[in-house]
């Protein structure tokens, strides 16, 4: 069962179970805005879980989660991102 | 429960009839079969009575497919039942098998007919009991009844219905097709004397059940689909929780329980009825239709001076293995009659010790004259005298 | 759906769960509970049946009454279910070999009698559990470990064969269209009858790596660039799919016939009447 110490944050947008990821690279070949890339981190089984590029963009499209076969990867809400609170103007439930 | 669901009365009805109106009036609702001579009336009956009584009757498009219903049935909360004979039967034995490490709760009847393969449609046999112990792959233990008339249909397929919720396993009713298709007075009792099946329910809360924990006599509560306990059930060599564990360890535990769940209760479970027994020097052992003619058989040895005595066995899985053990102290000889080339008879050597067993035999088609058993009581006899 | 929302779903005490990397069961998995979250349904009453096969597992995974049943049986044990407790909303999730092959009967009795269920197919055309045998949605020419030659059995089409014995909703996405398998599932669910959702899913450990399709990435790759999405007027007929061609993807149809239940609860009305007649 995954727990806290099991969960590998990417910048801010993005959480991974890393040690569920089974290295499939769906989240990193489908990311419309290229976000994801293969990490030079390994888990314990020799996967390779993805790392992310500080440049790109993720727009929490959600497709990474959709996609991941393991249930091992999420994006998180823009409200939980850097620099949120000073973003005016964020509707309630905006995502 | 609706008047319609228990006929009381007097009635002249055949062994299938009997054995569908058992399973309405303890509270059947759901039979999912598939027509099989002699085992037909069954599902005819049942085609026409559930819609009367708010139950369904599904014609499925096989014999695996109606064991597979009538499990789901079970799970669902509803009780459920099929009928069949010899290759139906076969059909059905890798899902009998799921109902047993499932534990899921049904009753199978067994029309049972001359074998094996095709055989003989339309007569009787009774070569289905070793397979109604051994039919499915893997070790278990099973409850199956045989009933010597349509009266006894009625009765056991209802004690079938107790049976299998008591002890979460299938149980068959080893019938025949000349106790199916003979018609004779059933008496079908008031409803509030009618017994009916009670499943044990979880006393623990959705969050705290464990799916396959025991309780003290080995048997897990049940709750249905749609209860909320989001159980897992499978097929698959599983732990307490339900989930698949396939390793040696899981495999024993569970293995043995399941075994033991019926062997540790056995003597709550046997049915017996035995006949001059008292002085008995030769005891006949038989059951089903054989029995009546071996009561013929025991009568006319009396007759004739032989001290001959019955023991009918109404349960025959479990075996009553301490009760032939003892029995074989008592007699001088053994005589087992029954509608096969020996099968139950197998069981009684491997408890009757010393004491000689003889055997009444035939593969199925016609009963046996009771001449045919005396003439066997009376070499028995002879040797005993012998010995 | 947050990580925490998944908890509801999914048995995660069990994972991670045993599929390859690179196989789309997960993603298949994945779009039903999407599509349960967004149907109007009580999860307590919902009811995954499975059979035997690497897709079968997926009745172990998922948190609501599971049954993983006998190789071919799920759709007879799923008809029990929903026959003893009409309330229950029961989907049948499986692989191609449990479903048409052995199971293949069961499925066009169901689809005949257009029993309320939603069947679920994972097809990666190939027994995989086994180690890689050919089934009866195999390509033609694929190798598989019993067809060391190259498969010489037609496979079946799955759309077809459902639509023929009656299924009243039929769609085919692969794993790689998890949005639209998402919206497919969740009508599928919603829809009255017997519906059924087809899933073409890579399996690149034992039916990939034996026919030039190495990975799971490999194979969702090939799913974007060849699946052709039906247009109305499609003929089913065409649907099939060939080693290296092109899958033909969206919903084959979407009708309306009255269910097992409805023609069962006709009859008892007429029953119940009678009687009343006879009794009047």
């Amino acid at each position: 069962m995954p727990t806290i110490e099991d969960i590998v944050i990417l910048e801010d947008k993005m959480y991974i179970l890393a040690e569920q990821c089974k290295g499939c690279s769906f989240c990193i070949e489908f990311c419309p805005k290229h976000v994801l890339v293969v990490s030079e981190e390994f888990n314990a089984k020799g996967y390779h879980p993805p790392g992310i590029d500080a440049k790109a963009n993720c727009s929490n499209c959600k497709l990474c989660e959709l996609l991941c076969p393991e249930f091992a990867i999420y994006s998180t809400d823009y409200s939980l991102r850097k620099g949120a609170a000073a973003r005016n103007g964020l509707e309630e439930g905006q995502q | 429960m609706s008047d319609l669901s228990v006929l009381t009365g007097e009635h002249f009805m055949n062994g299938d009839i009997a054995c569908a109106e058992g399973g309405l009036a303890c509270g059947c609702r759901f039979f999912a079969g598939y027509p099989i001579t002699p085992a037909t009336e069954v599902a005819e009956r049942m085609a026409r009575r559930l819609p009367e009584v708010g139950g369904v009757y599904i014609q499925m498009e096989d014999e695996i497919a109606s064991m597979n219903a009538i499990l789901g049935a079970s799970w669902a909360g509803t009780f459920s039942m099929t009928s069949t004979s010899g290759p139906g039967f076969s059909l059905m034995m890798e899902n009998i098998g799921l109902g047993i490490m499932t534990e899921t709760p049904c009753v199978v009847v067994n029309v049972q007919r001359g074998g094996p393969s095709t055989g003989l449609p339309t007569l009787t046999g009774q070569g289905d009991m070793m397979q109604a112990r051994w039919g499915s792959h893997g070790d278990y233990e099973i409850i199956a009844l045989a009933p010597q008339s349509p009266q006894e249909c009625f009765d056991l397929t209802i004690e079938a219905f107790l049976l299998s919720e008591q002890y979460r396993v299938p149980v068959l009713v080893m019938s025949d097709e000349m106790v199916g298709h003979m018609m004779e007075r059933v008496v079908i009792p008031p409803a509030d004397k009618i017994p009916l099946p009670v499943r044990r329910k979880p006393r623990a809360d959705k969050d705290s059940f464990v799916a396959f924990a025991p309780c003290e006599d080995l048997v897990p509560e049940m709750p249905s689909a749609g209860d909320g306990y989001r159980i897992h059930v499978t097929g698959l060599t599983h732990d307490e929780r339900g989930y698949p564990a396939t390793n040696a360890r899981a495999h024993d535990r569970l293995v043995r329980r399941l075994v033991d769940k019926i062997r540790n209760n056995a003597h709550k479970i046997f049915r017996l009825e035995e006949s001059g027994m008292e002085d008995a020097e030769v005891a006949i052992i038989a059951y089903g239709i054989t029995a009546r003619v071996a009561r013929r058989a025991m009568q006319m040895a009396r007759e004739r001076g032989i001290r001959a005595g019955l023991l009918r066995l109404i349960t025959v899985w479990p075996f009553p293995e301490e009760r032939v053990r003892r029995l074989a102290t008592q007699v001088r000889a053994l005589v087992v009659a029954e509608l096969n080339m020996g099968q139950m008879v197998r069981e009684v050597e491997r408890f009757s010790g010393s004491t000689p067993v003889f055997s009444a035999l035939r593969p199925g088609g016609e009963i046996q004259e009771p001449g045919e058993v005396l003439a066997v009581i009376e070499r028995a006899a002879k040797a005993a005298a012998k010995s | 759906m947050r990580a925490t929302a998944i908890e509801q779903y999914v048995r995660t005490d069990r994972l991670p769960h045993i599929w390859c990397s690179g196989c789309g069961i997960g993603i298949a998995m994945r779009a039903m509970i999407e599509a349960l979250s967004q149907c109007d349904v009580r999860l307590d009453d919902v009811v995954i049946v499975s059979g035997i096969g690497c897709s079968g597992r997926v009745a172990g995974y998922a948190k609501m009454d599971s049954f993983h049943t006998t190789h071919g049986r799920a759709i007879p044990f799923a008809t029990g279910l929903k026959l003893g407790n009409p309330k229950l909303k029961v989907i049948v999730f499986s692989g191609d070999g449990d479903l048409f092959a052995i199971g293949g009967n069961h499925f066009i009795h169901a689809a005949r009698r257009n029993m309320d269920m939603t069947v679920i197919c994972v097809n990666n055309f190939i027994y995989g559990m086994t180690g890689g045998q050919a089934g009866s949605t195999t390509p033609p020419h694929a190798r598989t470990t019993t067809t060391p030659y190259g498969n010489f059995e037609p496979p079946f089409n799955l759309p077809h064969l459902a639509m023929a014995c009656g299924a009243v909703y039929v769609a085919r996405w692969t794993t790689y269209h998890v949005v639209q398998l998402i919206q497919a599932m969740k009508e599928a669910i919603a829809k009255r009858g017997f519906s059924f959702v087809e899933a073409i899913s890579p399996c690149p450990t034992v039916f990939g790596s034996r026919n030039e399709i190495p990975t799971g990435l490999a194979a969702m790759k090939f799913f974007k660039q060849n699946s052709e999405r039906i247009r109305d007027g499609f003929d089913v007929a065409e649907a099939g799919i060939e080693l290296g061609g092109k899958i033909k993807v969206g919903r084959f149809c979407d009708r309306d016939r009255p269910t097992f239940q409805d023609r069962l609860v006709r009859m008892e009305h007429e029953v119940v009447s009678a009687e009343r007649t006879m009794e009047g």
